[in-house]
């Protein structure tokens, strides 16, 4: 579980460090920064697996600067480990590069556990070296945290901020197109972030025996939006082409295709695959879920997301602007995004000390933050 | 020392950003010390339907969650005044007034009065105001200020000659907001424009055209008497 996320210079962030709950709730309003700060999570994970890769996805790094101006950004991380008392913590640092705009260089990392060092370099040298064999001069020009098969911590470490982040932000087409794409991500396990490997996902629900919870989980939720709704199965086990829902119209059955369904319910149902894939992930960021979904089913997602976070199948990270959707959560588990009225820069933060006891005492509901009282960042205590 | 805050809660989207702007402006007027002023953050709270049922029990949540900051002294709800009847469920006004027809002053003593429940009048202050019918009609009111400036993003510049159409009873007319748009050119968004007009509106026109507004200054006037005494006070009330 990430325990706190330093932000430093990254797209309309200047500098935030936010304490992280199971379920953390980003609300704000539009164009605050709530999808940049999910983003930055996105862009550790994706720079970790492939850096020209995850710079490309988010535009460049003209557009990763703060206001497309070259500076100092860096990324720190405390995170718990299942099996590891201890909290680790991983930094991760950019410099500019002389006489370019468009190119950033990778200039420290740092990966510690407790009190102790596991590895870190900075000013094109090593500070910690904890490989066998002969240390280079240098660091590679390539991430560290991922070259260590040797060192136990390093590995978890690079294995939780890769493929065990999963980044979700459905499309209404999703899984109504054609099934070209459907090979796994080598990068990738469980559901990967455009739903498009979901048939695997699918079989891997299907052929774990020891859960049938999960199954009946995913088909009640969808006979709640659904209720028409008999089942839901792949074609074939041991050659899936497709997912085939099973309806009961006035006593008579019929099969439909997944992709034949509303984009509200295959939204819902992606969301539920993710939620309860297998293995599970160790986070899941959602952006803005409630798109599409029919609004009544929302406080039933909304219970989805705090039961995987209960049941450890994920530190759930989310951003909504649905009220419907936000009466799901504590006040404990929101955080608010703003801008600085002085710089412009995106500030989070908890959320107002007075707004949290009106929610305790239901003066106020959650979603009432976003349509009665705007919800306000708590002042710094003094 | 910080100054004394006082909330507006308001019903519609546009209403957020402008009514708080025409209080601010009313109260430079009387407030020239800088000792009470309007909260950042306004309420957006539904119709007066959604405010009083099951006995007010929204209206009532609110003062109290708006009421828990510390400096807030006083609340000054602005609602539109376009009904006919108040709702059924409204057993208080009807029980009071003997009747469901809708009048302003009742309505607004009847909102304050509820909110003794939350220590209205006690811990804090409430004044309530009844825009007649809507809003626009205080845009309209005064359009002869608005003359000449832009409508939000480029949309457009209000005619030179913009004005009241002759013989239009501004508090008495039904679709003011359709009124307003034909005299500002056909372009005009409640959420859009609202703000910026809420800026330049001229006010002396306005108190002259709109009873709705000079209660509306009065009550600001109540608010702020109120901060400044300590002696926390519900208005309108009817006797």
């Amino acid at each position: 579980m990430i325990e706190q996320i330093t932000i430093e210079n990254f797209k309309s962030i200047g500098k935030v460090t936010v304490d992280l709950s199971p379920v953390t709730v980003l609300i704000g309003r539009s164009g605050v920064g709530k999808s940049n700060f999910l983003r930055a999570i996105r862009f550790l994970r994706n720079y970790l697996t492939s850096p020209a890769k995850a710079v490309e996805i988010e535009g460049g790094w003209t557009r990763l600067w703060p206001f497309g101006l070259p500076v100092r950004q860096s990324i720190t991380v405390r995170f718990r480990l299942p099996g590891f008392h201890e909290p680790f913590q991983y930094a991760i640092s950019w410099g500019k590069t002389e006489n370019r705009a468009d190119i950033a260089q990778l200039e420290s990392e740092r990966l510690s556990m407790g009190n102790a060092e596991v590895f870190s370099w900075g000013s094109r040298q090593w500070t910690a070296w904890p490989g066998e064999g002969p240390k280079p001069t240098y660091p590679p020009g390539q991430v560290a945290l991922g070259s260590f098969p040797t060192v136990p911590e390093a590995v978890l470490a690079y294995t939780a901020w890769t493929s065990a982040i999963g980044w979700y932000d459905f499309p209404a087409a999703v899984f109504s197109g054609p099934l070209t794409n459907n090979e796994r991500d080598p990068q990738q396990t469980g559901l990967n972030d455009n739903a498009s490997n979901y048939l695997s996902v699918v079989l891997a629900l299907t052929q774990d025996l020891r859960d049938q919870h999960s199954r009946r989980t995913i088909l009640a939720r969808l006979r709640q939006v659904s209720p028409t709704v008999r089942s839901i199965e792949l074609d074939s086990v041991q050659s899936p082409h497709r997912v085939i829902v099973g309806h009961l119209f006035g006593g008579e059955k019929r099969a439909l295709e997944l992709a034949q369904e509303s984009d509200g319910f295959r939204r819902y149902y992606a969301h539920l695959l993710a939620l309860y894939q297998t293995p599970p992930k160790q986070v899941l960021m959602f952006e803005e879920p409630e798109n599409g979904v029919y609004p009544g089913a929302l406080r039933n997602l909304a219970e989805e997301f705090i039961a995987a976070a209960d049941n450890r199948r994920g530190q759930i990270l989310l951003a909504t602007q649905s009220p419907e959707l936000l009466n799901g959560f504590a006040a404990e588990q929101l955080r608010v995004v703003d801008l600085d009225p002085e710089t412009q820069r995106t500030v989070v933060g908890p959320l107002d000390a007075d707004q949290i006891e009106s929610l305790k005492t239901q003066l106020l509901y959650p979603g009432e933050l976003l349509t009665v009282d705007q919800a306000r960042i708590a002042q710094p205590t003094r | 020392m910080a100054p004394q805050e006082i909330v507006v809660f308001v019903e519609g989207k546009g209403d957020v950003n402008a009514v708080p702007i025409l209080a601010k402006r009313v109260m430079s007027t009387l407030n020239e010390r800088g000792d009470v002023v309007v909260a950042a953050s306004p309420f957006r709270v539904r119709g007066v339907g959604a405010l009083v049922r099951e006995g007010g029990k929204d209206w009532l949540r609110y003062l109290q969650d708006a009421t828990k900051r510390a400096r807030v002294v006083g609340v000054l709800l602005v609602l539109d005044g376009d009904l006919k009847e108040v709702p059924k469920t409204w057993k208080t006004y009807i029980d009071r007034f003997r009747t469901s027809d809708f009048c302003a002053m009742r309505a607004a003593a009847a909102l304050a009065d509820m909110g003794k429940a939350a220590r209205a009048g006690e811990l804090f202050s409430v004044a309530t105001v009844f825009v007649m019918k809507e809003f626009e009609a205080w845009l309209l009111a005064g359009i002869e200020g608005l003359r000449g400036k832009s409508l939000a993003e480029g949309r457009g510049i209000i005619p030179a000659n913009a004005e009241v159409p002759a013989g239009l009873d501004i508090e008495g007319k039904r679709d003011i907001k359709g009124v307003l748009r034909k005299s500002l050119g056909g372009v005009y968004s409640e959420t859009l424009d609202q703000a910026e007009l809420a800026r330049h509106v001229d006010l002396t026109l306005l108190r002259q055209r709109c009873r709705s507004f000079l209660r509306f200054e009065s009550a600001i006037r109540q608010l702020v008497d109120s901060a400044r005494s300590g002696a926390h006070a519900l208005s309108p009330i009817i006797v």
